[in-house]
């Protein structure tokens, strides 16, 4: 199955994403997103967001996934910090924390970080939208 | 992009390398960059529009940084102290500058500020051991960058001129208070008098440590003889802007032979102290290598050093292994030794278990007053895990007590204070 991004994928120098780290997975995720969760960066990777440079080929690849925390309390606790340290995180990726539900067919999933962070990429046929609902709302 | 006030430039008047990143999401939002002189420096991100991101590029202090790291201050702190006290607010569009405003950081807008406390977060870092790397780097690059800005002598080549090992306090300041060839006789007079007590001082406990015995029975005369192994003599002045050469006397004993050189054992501890000083744990770890006469001198040093807001630093050349020992001291770096000494305390724990009876109790502050049947009065608070049961006591009954009492005296000041803590009880 190709992932969603194949073409700016295939013209990365490294393995992306790399199959001995990202596998299936079937469970419940969250997301930093915007209130309104129609919003057309909701769900959009960072590399079409923020062009920047990156340190190595894994990073970049990287930016095309999408970030997802494994529990609520991590995502809720994390994007607080984010908050606090770059006020203006909040009008870039959002006040809020949505919780969806991901399985095998959607894409790959990358090893947990200890901060409860993973990197997914997508299959082709994947849409986010409308199967993620917003649990928290820090502006509220 | 909102206009910032500041000098409008065309590109940063530096090129930096990426070291690492102190916090990340999905992009690098606060970021460690250095150039070839291992200068640090901070690229925060803060603002993006469709085309442009914003990022603050400040040069930092390493120990800055260092304390950030170690969560001993806040991401607020970091950026609220740039070097010359000003940011590049650069705009970056396809990875290329495309604008550049040198501001003061007082002239940022609040949106750019973070909270006041944001603090590390070792998860969402990346390059974290390269970045501590750096800081060591720029610990030594800014010494050798001090010495040439400060005109610093080389303490080895002055050694051999004068055939000895030698010490050189060069005093700087921005005031009128030291000046080329010039300074005020109090500063003079209070810095010469605490290094040569800060030297005897060390002295007395190096001897006091390698003896074996009761360490408070001394022999006529032999503290002065060995506060003398610390002494030194007055080389010469030099106006630059005020550099004192101080020549260790020639001992006439020798009391750690297996030590070498008294001077240079001496001057090692002095600096051993000074380093150990700047951080509270290592100040903790190695207590029992600061004596309190060594502590007053060496917290009257740093008074004079932040009172009058002085630049000093301290060399010792020895000109037979042509080794330089240097610690340099401004006003922060004072005001920080100065609070960790604050926070040195002896603390002694000792345990009596005793009957007797409560003379007073209460259950809100959790405090009691106990009287022993041999009349001793003990005031204090119950331990954490006794709170509860506190109602159970009375004061009729005679109880048998397990009494935990800290004895605590503050570095430099005199008196001990006790403290007690009834951990356990039973009704006899």
């Amino acid at each position: 199955m190709s992932f969603k991004y194949q073409k700016e994928i295939d013209n990365l120098p490294c393995d992306c994403p790399d199959l001995s780290e990202f596998k299936p997975h079937n469970g419940q995720v969250f997301r930093f997103v915007h209130s309104n969760l129609n919003h057309p960066d909701n769900f959009k990777p960072v590399n079409f967001i923020e062009d920047r440079e990156h340190e190595d080929c894994k990073s970049k690849c990287a930016g095309y996934g999408l970030s997802f925390w494994m529990t609520k309390g991590k995502a809720e606790k994390k994007l607080t910090n984010f908050i606090k340290n770059a006020p203006n995180f909040a009008q870039r990726v959002g006040t809020c924390v949505a919780e969806g539900i991901i399985c095998q067919h959607d894409g790959l999933i990358g090893q947990k970080s200890g901060s409860g962070h993973v990197t997914f990429h997508e299959f082709e046929e994947t849409v986010f939208n409308n199967r993620f609902v917003i649990v928290t709302n820090l502006n509220q | 992009m909102r206009k910032i006030k500041g000098i409008e430039l065309n590109q940063l008047p530096f090129q930096i390398k990426w070291v690492g990143d102190l916090l990340r999401y999905d992009w690098p939002l606060i970021s460690v960059f250095k150039d070839d002189e291992n200068q640090i420096f901070i690229k925060s991100w803060v603002e993006s529009n469709d085309n442009i991101h914003r990022y603050l590029i400040f040069c930092a202090y390493g120990e800055d940084l260092d304390g950030f790291i170690n969560n001993k201050a806040s991401y607020f702190q970091l950026l609220n102290n740039p070097i010359n006290h000003s940011v590049f607010v650069t705009d970056f569009i396809s990875n290329k500058i495309s604008n550049c405003t040198l501001a003061n950081i007082s002239d940022l807008p609040y949106d750019y500020i973070p909270a006041t406390d944001t603090m590390f977060d070792i998860d969402e870092s990346k390059n974290l051991a390269d970045i501590k790397n750096e800081i060591q780097l720029n610990r030594l690059d800014t010494l050798s960058r001090s010495m040439r800005d400060n005109g610093l002598f080389d303490i080895v080549e002055e050694s051999a001129k004068v055939g000895s090992d030698l010490y050189n306090i060069h005093i700087k300041s921005k005031n009128k208070k030291v000046g080329f060839g010039v300074i005020q006789t109090s500063i003079l007079g209070s810095l010469l008098k605490s290094f040569s007590d800060i030297s005897a001082a060390t002295a007395l406990t190096m001897f006091d440590s390698r003896r074996s015995g009761d360490k408070t029975r001394r022999a006529k005369g032999e503290v002065a003889k060995v506060k003398s192994l610390g002494d030194t003599n007055f080389a010469y002045a030099k106006a630059a802007s005020f550099s004192i050469f101080l020549k260790p006397i020639k001992p006439t004993i020798e009391l750690f032979p297996e030590l070498g050189s008294e001077s240079k054992s001496i001057a090692n501890q002095i600096f051993y102290v000074f380093e150990k000083s700047t951080k509270i744990e290592d100040l903790k770890t190695n207590k029992i290598e600061l004596s309190d006469e060594l502590l007053s001198a060496y917290t009257s040093f740093l008074k004079t050093v932040k009172e009058n807001d002085i630049n000093v630093s301290v060399q010792y050349g020895d000109w037979v292994d042509k080794q330089v020992l240097r610690e340099a001291f401004d006003l922060k770096k004072a005001a920080t030794i100065l609070d960790n000494l604050d926070q040195l305390e002896i603390i002694e724990n000792k345990e009596t278990i005793t009957k007797g009876t409560f003379r007073a109790l209460d259950s809100i502050s959790n405090t009691f007053k106990f009287e022993s049947s041999n009349e001793e009065i003990f005031i204090g608070k119950f331990g954490e895990s006794l709170y509860g049961s506190i109602l159970n006591l009375n004061l009729k009954d005679l109880f048998e007590v397990a009494i935990n009492t800290a004895f605590e005296k503050k570095r430099g000041k005199t008196g001990i204070t006790e403290k007690h803590f009834i951990t356990h009880y039973k009704v006899i």
